[in-house]
């Protein structure tokens, strides 16, 4: 099985299309599901006009003139209406030419900028003053920035002496306009996210403005600037709603990547490039594709029938149809330890606000910084002598459960059985020592007299082997009354029995345990 | 008598048609379930078909095999169910829309998955190709479309291409008499032979 995941629907080396990336488009054109390639051919060679062509699978299914040099080709859908029918928008200088069924529908012109007062003045002078003064009027003229003047002045400006004459003279009425050309175009949805539902038009001009239309009725409902200083744009990329949110990434002539979200009026740089990018799409894969030739455009989307295909335009004029196979996978299985660490990075902590007592806390804290870090020190200090006492108290009488002589390291358990007045006290004794036999150990169980008989209080015990051990019963008798009464003095705080375990010729017990003794049960006694 | 009875009931029961399930795959649009529809009733046959979502069981009978056909969907994110009735299936009947050249090449993967894969690479099952939609203008030969397939390279089953147009019903009957001879010949005579390549 090999390892590519595009299938090779078409190279048609003979097709001579000639285009750009922003001058195709896909789209479900009749209606009919079944999605068709929309590319205008734009020849090199200018006597040739370009031509808008529809690309039904691999074969011109409809072509047709175009009155200028097209700069965006985009295919959106005006309205909820059904049958669902998407218009084609064709920017050609400053106009967008709107077709349905690939009939001309409608034709936006993008509106004028503001003239400079001073070329208005002087063009008042140039149509009433006589024609030597025409120089020192064009001086001025060029003294405006080109760019900032109208067609008219600029077309003024690179006649010659003896042209000028006529032209100025064919032009008594000045119609001073400046339109920007439309360099870029995309859409997003308005209100409903979802495929084939109605669209805006985003129109991107070289007076860097981007302007966002409703296509129903070809109304701007929003205008605003590339960035806050001079960049033009050069291609545009969107993605959500008008009514909702969106984000429009431009990339400019000179290099920077500009955001633009909903009601910003003006963009904001994000990533300064070296060079100007080339070709910009959204992409949710990364892969290498070789081909022959230079590819010139490309697109990705829905065509024919299939919903991952990428066109590819290359500069002999071939066009190639890559099919993504359905089985095709782009993420390498993951280990698990990579997708712990993914988990770890990805994860957001859902961190609650902030509340008042939290700041006022910090505040605080901020304030007395010094005298809460004293504070603490003192009482950590506190705190690990109270321990080391404990400790020492507890080596010093062997009060535990574990025996601390490390020649001799050994644990008892104890167990009370039975509801009183008579108790079975069960202690187990392990040797805990990995290999030394424990031996000369006797047992001692020692309480209050007046309260508790126990039956025998005294036992020498066997030597212990480790691992193994040792479980001893001992009777334990509540001293009633002659009247069957608990001893008057007998509370829970001290009825208690000390086991202690006790090696000879040690004067201290190894270790010496408190067993806390429940109280008996005397209603059953006397019943 | 009982003895006869009993005899015969036996006898009834080796004769009863065996169940044959059959597995009707390609991609969307080729024209499956209109395919299916020709081969119902008069009666129950539908005017429009709508794009098939998950599969849809028929049945119906062909010089004395009784089959059952699942009519799979074809639509792409359907496809990975048609694996899951490889097991079971005597014979398959692969659409295919001539008039669609671009994806034939879509085809070609979905039938190199096909055979590629464990539950049928060692079986013999037969495989009816119909070229559909031979009535378009721009339809390929049955010819141009098993060259494109690679068909000639499949061997350890038996395969036929007819051009069909599954809305006259042309081409259909002689596509699934082919079939069901091979069925009878494959299937009922010998029990389910391997065959290793």
């Amino acid at each position: 099985m090999s390892k590519t995941r595009w299938l090779d629907a078409l190279s048609d080396g003979t097709a001579g299309l000639k285009t750009i990336s922003s001058c195709m488009s896909v789209c479900d054109l009749k209606n009919d599901n079944y999605y068709k390639l929309i590319a205008a051919e734009i020849s090199f060679d200018l006597e040739i006009k370009p031509r808008l062509r529809v690309y039904k699978g691999t074969q011109v299914v409809h072509d047709q003139n175009l009155p200028g040099i097209p700069s965006a080709v985009e295919s959106l859908y005006i309205d909820e209406t059904h049958p669902k029918m998407p218009i084609v928008a064709v920017s050609v200088g400053p106009s967008i030419l709107f077709y349905r069924n690939m009939k001309p529908y409608f034709k936006y012109t993008v509106p004028s900028l503001i003239i400079e007062p001073l070329e208005m003045e002087i063009w008042k002078k140039l149509v009433s003053d006589r024609s030597d003064n025409y120089q020192k009027h064009i001086d001025d003229l060029k003294s405006i920035n080109t760019s900032e003047l109208s067609t008219l002045s600029q077309q003024l400006i690179t006649l010659n002496d003896d042209e000028r004459e006529f032209f100025i003279r064919d032009n008594m009425e000045p119609k001073l306009e400046r339109l920007p050309t439309i360099v870029a175009m995309t859409k997003i949805y308005k209100s409903i996210e979802e495929e084939k539902s109605s669209n805006c038009l985003i129109i991107a001009t070289e007076s860097s403005d981007i302007l966002i239309m409703d296509v129903q009725s070809f109304n701007i409902l929003h205008q605003a600037r590339v960035c806050n200083f001079k960049a033009t744009p050069d291609l545009l990329s969107a993605s959500g709603s008008f009514q909702n949110d969106f984000k429009i990434v431009i990339a400019t002539r000179e290099g920077s990547l500009c955001i633009l979200r909903k009601n910003w009026l003006e963009g904001r740089e994000i990533v300064k490039l070296e060079n100007p990018a080339t070709a910009m799409c959204l992409l949710q894969i990364d892969q290498t594709i070789v081909v022959l030739n230079t590819v010139l455009a490309m697109t990705f989307g829905k065509l024919g029938l299939e919903d991952h295909v990428l066109v590819l335009v290359t500069n002999n004029g071939s066009l190639l149809i890559k099919i993504l196979k359905r089985t095709a996978e782009f993420s390498e299985p993951l280990s698990v330890e990579s997708k712990t660490t993914e988990d770890s990075t990805n994860m957001t902590v859902a961190i609650p606000k902030k509340t008042k007592i939290f700041i006022e806390q910090t505040i605080r804290e901020k304030e007395n910084a010094s005298a809460i870090h004293n504070i603490f020190q003192s009482e950590l200090w506190r705190m690990r002598l109270e321990a080391a006492k404990t400790t020492i108290d507890i080596l010093r009488t062997g009060d535990s459960t574990f025996s601390g002589d490390y020649q001799t390291p050994l644990k008892l358990l104890a167990q009370v059985d039975g509801l009183g007045p008579d108790f079975l006290l069960t202690v187990t004794l392990e040797n805990i020592s990995a290999t030394k036999i424990a031996g000369n150990l006797s047992i001692l169980l020692h309480a209050d007299p007046e309260h508790y008989k126990i039956k025998r209080r005294y036992a020498d015990l066997s030597p212990l082997m480790p691992g193994i051990p040792l479980e001893m019963d001992f009777q334990v008798s509540v001293a009633l009354t002659p009247d069957n009464l608990l001893p008057s003095d007998m509370t829970t705080e001290n009825s208690i029995i000390r086991v202690l375990i006790i090696k000879e010729n040690l004067s201290k017990p190894l270790i010496a345990s408190t067993v806390v003794m429940p109280q008996p049960e005397l209603q059953l006694l006397i019943t | 008598m009982v003895f006869e009875k009993l005899f015969m009931k036996i006898l009834n029961k080796e004769r009863k048609p065996k169940q044959i399930s059959i597995l009707i795959i390609g991609l969307n649009n080729s024209g499956k379930s209109t395919i299916v529809n020709f081969f119902k009733n008069k009666d129950v046959r539908k005017s429009v078909s709508i794009p098939t979502i998950g599969f849809n069981i028929e049945h119906f009978e062909n010089q004395g095999v009784s089959f059952t056909a699942y009519d799979m969907a074809g639509i792409g994110r359907y496809r990975n169910l048609w694996e899951h009735h490889f097991k079971t299936c005597n014979g398959i009947v692969f659409v295919i829309d001539s008039s669609d050249r671009m994806r034939l090449v879509v085809v070609k993967d979905e039938l190199d998955l096909l055979l590629q894969h464990p539950d049928l690479k060692r079986r013999r099952v037969p495989i009816l190709f119909f070229a559909n939609k031979m009535d378009c203008i721009d339809a390929l030969s049955s010819v141009k479309i098993a060259a494109g397939l690679n068909l000639e390279k499949v061997d350890n089953k038996p395969w036929q291409i007819c051009s069909s147009n599954a809305l006259s019903g042309e081409g259909l009957q002689n596509g699934v008499h082919w079939l069901t001879s091979q069925i009878k010949e494959c299937v009922l005579t010998p029990p389910d032979k391997e065959v290793y390549d």
